[in-house]
This record gives C-alpha cells, sequence and structure tokens, in this order.
C-alpha cells in the first residue's frame, strides 16, 4: 500500500477554496494526514463580500467523514526532528515536515524552505508533491471539464490569493487551463 | 539549520524566554514544576540556564504556557529582552496590573522580531539618535518647551502641523514604533536597549488625535530618560510625576509650537467675517494639528489667546467635541492604515521572497492569518505593472540590488 500524504497549512488553505477536497483529495489515493497543529490553526479564506471579507474554515466536517485525519509526534526522534526544524519554520510547517521525513510519507507542501529542507534531509523529489500536482493528478484521473477545472484554478486564486510560481512543474499547464 | 539546534543555542537564551513565558502565564515556579513533574531546583535550572532544556521537556513547556515552539528556539538573537526593565521599574503596578505585563511583552516580541529581519535581510536600521538632553536646570515644563524646539530645529521641520510624526521618527530619527491593542487605560509604552534601540508601542484602540499626542509623549520619554522604560497611563491622575509632566509638556510644544499656532490663530482672526473665533474654527485648527479639542482649547489658554477657563466652561456646558467634529465632517476617529512600520513590513515581504521566511513565519511576524499575508505580498512585493500592448504585464524588480 502506497504511504499516506502529509498536508501542509499552505497547501490545504488552496483545497479548501475549491471547494473539491474531498474529490481532489480521493482521487489521489492515499490517505490524507494533517498534523495536530495545522488543525489548530485558524484559516481564513476570501469571500469577495466587502462587508464580510473573510471567512474562518471549520474543518470538522472533514476530519468526520475521513476524508482529512489528524496525526500526532510520536516518540523522541519525531520530537528532537520537530524541535530542530521549529528554529527555521514556524510550528505547523516544522511539525508537518518532521512526521513527513520520520514516517517515510509523502509532503505535500509549496513551502519554499520546507521543500528545500525536505529535500536535504529525504534527496527524494518523488515524495514531495505541490497543490499543482494534486490539482493536475486530479483533473486527469477524473476527466474534469475544461471550464470545471478552469473556475476550480479561479477559486485558488481569488479566495486563496495562491497561483504557482514560474518554477513550479505545472504552471504552465495552468496558466492555460486558466485562459 | 543546525543540527540540533538545542544544543547549539545558548541554554541562558531559551532558559530566560521560559521565564518570561511562565510569568506572562501567570504560573508560579512551583505550579509549573509539579505540572511538569519535575523538582523545582530542576527547573530553577532551567530558567537560569544552568540545564539544558531536553525536546520534549519544551514541548511542554510551550503547551503549558500556550506558546508556538518557534518563539524559543527560532530566534538565535540573545538580548535581555524589555520585560524585566518594565518589571524592574514598575513593579507595583506589574502585580496588580496583568494588562501592563502584556503590553510590554508585545513590545518586546515585536521589536526583536523586527532586528530579526533586518539581520535575514542584512539592512540595519539607521539610528540618528540625539544624545539624552540634560533637564535638570529647568522645570518640566521649561524643559519640555526647550526640547520640543531644539527638536524641531534639528529635524528641520519649521513651526507648521506635523501630519507626519511617525514617519519623521521611525525614518529620521530610527525609532521602531509600533500599534498594538492595549487595555483602554493605557496609551503607550517606550522602552530602549541597545541592540533593540528606541522602542514605542501605541495603543491601536485609541482615537487618530490621542495616538499623535502618545506617540509625541513616548517621544519625549526618549529624548530625556531612555533607560528607564515608560509605561503612560490614559488617566492624568497617574501622569503627574515630573517625569510624565515633561513629556506631556514636550508633547504639547512639539504638536503645537507656539509660533506657529499664534500665526494661524491671528490668520483665523483677521479673516473672521463676525471678528470672533468661532468653535468650528477651533474644531477645525484642532483636525489640522490632528490634537483634541480639547488640548488644542488648553493650549491656546496658556498662550493667552483664548481666555483661561474656557476649556472647563465648555466641559460645564456639555460641548461633545466629537459630535461637533461629526458635524463639520471631520473624522478624527481613523484608525492607523499600518499598525507595523512600514519598512518593517516591507523586510518581511523581502525575506519572504529570499526564502529566508517561510509562510507561516511571514504570517507570523505580519501578525495575521496565511491569506492575508499572501495578499500582502502580492500588494508590496517587487512585482509591479507596466503598460504594454496586451494591456499590462508584470515584471520583477530586484529592490535588494547593490547600486554603490
Amino acid at each position: 500500500m502506497s504511504p499516506a500524504q502529509i498536508i501542509d497549512a499552505c497547501v490545504l488553505i488552496n483545497l479548501l477554496a475549491t471547494g473539491e477536497l474531498k474529490s481532489i483529495l480521493d482521487s489521489v489515493g492515499r490517505t490524507s494526514l494533517i498534523c495536530s497543529v495545522v488543525r489548530e490553526e485558524s484559516i481564513y479564506l476570501k469571500t469577495g463580500d466587502t462587508n464580510n471579507p473573510k471567512e474562518l474554515i471549520n474543518l470538522a466536517p472533514f476530519l468526520n467523514d475521513g476524508t482529512l485525519s489528524v496525526c500526532e509526534l510520536e516518540g523522541e526522534k519525531e520530537e528532537l526532528s520537530y524541535v530542530d526544524f521549529a528554529s527555521v519554520l514556524d510550528d505547523g510547517e516544522a511539525m508537518t515536515l518532521a512526521i513527513a521525513i520520520n514516517r517515510g510519507l509523502y509532503l505535500v507542501t509549496d513551502e519554499r524552505k520546507a521543500r528545500r529542507l525536505f529535500s536535504e534531509q529525504v534527496g527524494n523529489p518523488k515524495r514531495l508533491i505541490s497543490t499543482s500536482d494534486l490539482i493536475y493528478h486530479w483533473a486527469q484521473g477524473k476527466k474534469v471539464r475544461a471550464n470545471k477545472l478552469q473556475e476550480t484554478l479561479q477559486k485558488i486564486e481569488s479566495r486563496a490569493s495562491y497561483r504557482p510560481p514560474t518554477t513550479d512543474r505545472n504552471q504552465k499547464w495552468w496558466i492555460k487551463a486558466l485562459s | 539549520m543546525h543540527k540540533h539546534v538545542l544544543n547549539h543555542i545558548d541554554p541562558k537564551t531559551i532558559g530566560a524566554r521560559l521565564q518570561e513565558a511562565r510569568r506572562a502565564s501567570g504560573l508560579t515556579q512551583h505550579a509549573v514544576a509539579e505540572r511538569m513533574k519535575m523538582a523545582r531546583t530542576t527547573l530553577v535550572a532551567i530558567e537560569k540556564g544552568e540545564r539544558r532544556v531536553t525536546p520534549h521537556e519544551l514541548l511542554t513547556f510551550a503547551e503549558l504556557f500556550g506558546r508556538p515552539v518557534s518563539e524559543f528556539v527560532g530566534r538565535p538573537m540573545v538580548t535581555t529582552g524589555f520585560v524585566p526593565q518594565f518589571r524592574a521599574a514598575w513593579r507595583q503596578h506589574f502585580e496588580r496590573n496583568a494588562d501592563l505585563e502584556k503590553a510590554a511583552a508585545e513590545l518586546q516580541s515585536l521589536a526583536e522580531d523586527y532586528v530579526e529581519l533586518e539581520r535575514l535581510c542584512e539592512l540595519p536600521i539607521v539610528r540618528a539618535y540625539p544624545p539624552p538632553y540634560d533637564i535638570s536646570k529647568s522645570t518640566p515644563e521649561q524643559s519640555g518647551e526647550e526640547i520640543a524646539a531644539a527638536e524641531r530645529n534639528r529635524l528641520g521641520i519649521g513651526d507648521g502641523p506635523l501630519s507626519n510624526l511617525r514617519d519623521r521618527l521611525e525614518n529620521d530619527v530610527g525609532l521602531r514604533i509600533f500599534y498594538f491593542s492595549m487595555s483602554a487605560k493605557l496609551s503607550g509604552v517606550f522602552a530602549y536597549n541597545d541592540t533593540l534601540g528606541g522602542c514605542i508601542g501605541i495603543n491601536a484602540n485609541h482615537p487618530r488625535d490621542r495616538r499623535h499626542w502618545s506617540l509625541a509623549h513616548e517621544y519625549g520619554h526618549f529624548l530625556t530618560n531612555r533607560f528607564r522604560a515608560e509605561i503612560t497611563f490614559l488617566t492624568s491622575a497617574k501622569r503627574s510625576s515630573s517625569v510624565e509632566r515633561l513629556a506631556d509638556a514636550f508633547a504639547e510644544n512639539l504638536l503645537m509650537p507656539a509660533s506657529g499656532l499664534n500665526r494661524r490663530f491671528t490668520e483665523m482672526h483677521r479673516v473672521s467675517p463676525a471678528g470672533s473665533i468661532t468653535l468650528a474654527q477651533i474644531c477645525t485648527l484642532a483636525d489640522l494639528y490632528q490634537v483634541s479639542v480639547q488640548a488644542l482649547i488648553i493650549r491656546l489658554e496658556k498662550l493667552k489667546r483664548l481666555p483661561v477657563g474656557t476649556w472647563d466652561r465648555l466641559s460645564a456646558e456639555e460641548f461633545k467635541p466629537r459630535r461637533a467634529q461629526q458635524m463639520l465632517g471631520i473624522n478624527a476617529t481613523t484608525q492607523e492604515e499600518y499598525l507595523l512600520p512600514k519598512r518593517y513590513l516591507n523586510l518581511a515581504v523581502l525575506a519572504y521572497e529570499k526564502g529566508e521566511l517561510s509562510e507561516g513565519q511571514l504570517s507570523r511576524f505580519l501578525r495575521t492569518d496565511r491569506v492575508s499575508a499572501r495578499e500582502y505580498v502580492e500588494k508590496i512585493s517587487t512585482s509591479f505593472n507596466s503598460p504594454a500592448e496586451t494591456g499590462y504585464e508584470l515584471f520583477k524588480l530586484d529592490l535588494a540590488q547593490a547600486l554603490a
């Protein structure tokens, strides 16, 4: 069985913005985890409403239906990694990275610094996944129609203020799908 | 990244931070030791830096104090913070009022973050601090007046209204000025040490004119007594000491210099059709100087341009300055556009773009959520729109490039 994937807050926000979180994660066919610090993080998305510009997202429905599972640190080795990474990242990013590395999980993050640290420690870029990787996989696997894909990408941009950087391997695909 | 940061970081730094966090959470050493299932002597040794904390202990401490782990290991700077300075100078108040500890801790945290951003971007602040003024030969009121005149002269700002005081003090003096939420009873806080420099915190919840006065007042503390951490209370009963009187006199003279105010008042009188000054004109003048109507009237009384007791009479008649200002279309309740210094915000974005900060760290530095941080990066990042045949294009400009 394929190892689980652990999702950092920066990607989770983008996936929540799509309104298709369950469908996107189901298409991957792996268990999706978030660490306990990310679960506690307040995630806001833009609403487009000037009177009430931000919406606080409740993760409970996705935890209750098993789309996401929460994991905690286990053992001294993970605690040691966590503290080390917390010296250069925030707590959620540090715990996500510590768990991914120590348990041999896929790491789902767009965060440049976290990706660099992961690559330095693990040296296996195949275990690194980005927002665009997940959306690309979902679009191909579920044969998502062009207008639906366009709408999904627009939601990520408008609600989560995210667009993949030029260094992202799917950036050209993303721009084309948006146009 | 250092392998095993706890073996590299100075245990005294972590010990001091743990001690501050424990005090801020209101827990005694006895209570913490009991919760941690360790001897009190072990906790004392950790706080003094005589024993290294283990990763497991650090995680438990962080949870117990409700603080992020990164707060204890994420800042390499070694410094004695402001909180002990405040506690030493305001011992009795600290014991009675938890809001003071909170304000002092926030000022320290923001100042440390600012210095950390400067370190990451290799762009230290330029300090143009004058030597502390001698205040031993005059009354507080005389000293305040003299120092205000000297500072206006030193900074080359003439005798007009000071609408950009914050920019002046940040850019021309090199002070670190933050606006954040405090208890309504507090107007501002000030502290200085050699590492963090002069730092001022202003109550962001107060109205514009109050904030303006508080900023000038705290600057007065910096100029005359910078080695003592100061807390300014809103109520005048707690502002009767000579130090506070001096800072108030300085603020009054800095914001409303006699020569400029007299000139404007005379001009206003000259053009007034009825030959007398109206309350509406006073309200407009107060808005121009960004001071309260009360402060302006009292100043004009002292300058003998209005009869002594004018403000007392208006108060007795239940004159409401805010209502009058509303009728005149003056909005003196505007929020501060930037709670953090603009330079601080720019440094945070620069550090993020250089890959020195992660998105989570950026959000923490900006005191906001991730999407707001992304929006901020988008807004002030080094991308600019430029006209092109197709409408617009984005281009990147390296603002950190060396020019000389």
